[in-house]
């Protein structure tokens, strides 16, 4: 499928990590648009970003008009979420799949600040903090996917926003932070349940993802290893 | 769908941390809202998330809707009350400030939590670089807006609301765990900014809840 010409373009300026753009990533992808990725040199093109981090998503039109750029990884996910459909127009039903994703990010930043702190103390409260919300967002996912009569999608019966997250929060666990704690795909693996399985595997081969899915690795795979 | 047919509870400590933009978008909603503060950890298990905050929004037929997650309770509130604009872009924008002044607020919190001074001194180095940014992107912003009493447009809107609560917590609440907060934020905020803060204060939506603290604008003044 080539890329719908009248839509804008991107470019997505981001690390070559999973971390807080593969979301983007996805989103364009499954949204058909055409758009690239730069990998800024860091930090030295630190000051050359608006405010002096990444991701940074520049939208550009087909009309001429100036570029615009949007910043910070919640605010361009809910940007591309919004533009293409994949969070729904009814403001309930939009804010029920952002508190999701909220959700998850709490749970990456507790690992990221186990992973940054100096002393044992404060890096193993963080550590605790991740597996409690690492549980709960399990046992709320679950509850969510078996609402939906377990079709591997968390709401309605296409992929949606809240289903992207999830399956990058998954991906970020079992593939991005093994080089920060070589067993935490270990630690992950029995407590994923059959429900949650069912979602990344619905997920990584929705045919909307397929151009891109699998450059940041194969989860399914690596949950099932 | 009018939001008057609406009411709401919002679930917080007592505290200003991730509830106060929450509470001053319920009342510059207009709408019907009380607080209330859960026995901590006791009601910890009955929350959706374990988290607060939390809103309930009950409608007239009885049905509720419940959010956890601040950012989202706030983003939520902004839209239903027309604080914030429905065109995605300019949506974008002021959800963009938000988030940052959201990852400025919870380094803030993680700070008061750490024990070694090696991680506190770490923290605070972060949190001095991005509240530094943010003073100058409200500069920025300001400096480009028209109207000098809003950061858009010329009306009370998400962005001002969020901004306040932002000031507040690092001119009055951080004090609690950083002997130099209020310093830091004099340093960071021009006058301009606290022309800003006192024309929000000012807001006749906000006097409500505002008229029951301190000038947050006097006590940065001083």
């Amino acid at each position: 499928m080539s890329a719908d010409s009248d839509k804008p373009s991107y470019v997505l300026r981001y690390f070559d990590a999973i971390g807080y753009g593969e979301s983007i990533r996805l989103l364009l992808t499954a949204a058909n648009v055409e758009w690239t990725e730069e990998r800024p040199e860091w930090p030295r093109e630190k000051p050359n970003q608006p405010f002096g981090r990444l991701p940074v998503l520049i939208e550009k039109s087909t009309d001429g008009s100036p570029e615009f750029l949007i910043c910070e990884s919640g605010s361009v996910e809910r940007y591309l979420a919004r533009t293409y459909g994949f969070l729904p127009t009814d403001l309930k039903k939009a804010a029920l799949q952002e508190q999701i994703r909220d959700q998850l990010i709490d749970a990456i930043v507790a690992f990221t600040g186990f992973v940054r702190d100096i002393h044992d103390e404060d890096k193993n409260a963080k550590l605790k903090t991740f597996e409690e919300m690492l549980d709960k967002i399990i046992a709320i996912q679950t509850k969510n996917l078996k609402s939906n009569g377990n079709t591997g999608r968390l709401f309605g019966d296409s992929l949606s926003y809240a289903d992207i997250a999830t399956y990058v929060f998954f991906k970020n666990v079992a593939i991005g932070f093994v080089k920060f704690k070589a067993d935490i795909a270990d630690y992950l693996k029995p407590k994923l349940t059959p429900e949650i399985i069912k979602l990344i595997s619905t997920v990584e081969t929705d045919p909307k993802l397929a151009k891109n899915v699998l450059k940041s690795g194969n989860l399914v795979a690596a949950i099932s290893a | 769908m009018s939001a008057q047919s609406f009411s709401y509870i919002l679930r917080y400590f007592d505290l200003i941390g991730r509830g106060e933009t929450c509470r001053l978008l319920l009342a510059a909603g207009e709408v019907d809202w009380v607080e209330e503060h859960p026995e901590w950890p006791q009601d910890k298990e009955k929350q959706p998330f374990g988290r607060l905050p939390v809103l309930i929004e009950k409608s007239a037929d009885g049905s509720e809707l419940v959010l956890s997650e601040s950012s989202t309770i706030e983003r939520y509130l902004g839209r239903i009350f027309g604080l914030l604009p429905a065109d995605p872009r300019a949506s974008a924008i002021q959800e963009q400030m938000c988030d940052r002044q959201a990852d400025i607020i919870a380094a803030c919190l993680v700070y008061a939590q750490v024990t070694a001074e090696e991680d506190k001194k770490m923290y605070l180095a972060n949190i001095d670089d991005l509240f530094t940014r943010m003073a100058k992107s409200h500069m920025e912003i300001l400096s480009a807006n028209n109207c000098k009493s809003h950061l858009f447009g010329d009306k009370l809107s998400f962005a001002d609301i969020s901004l306040y609560a932002f000031y507040k917590m690092m001119g009055m609440y951080m004090g609690c765990y950083l002997k130099d907060a209020v310093k830091i934020t004099k340093e960071k905020v021009t006058p301009e900014i606290v022309h800003l803060l006192a024309s929000i204060e000012a807001e006749p939506l906000l006097a409500s809840h505002l008229s029951k603290c301190e000038s947050l604008a006097a006590r940065l003044s001083q």
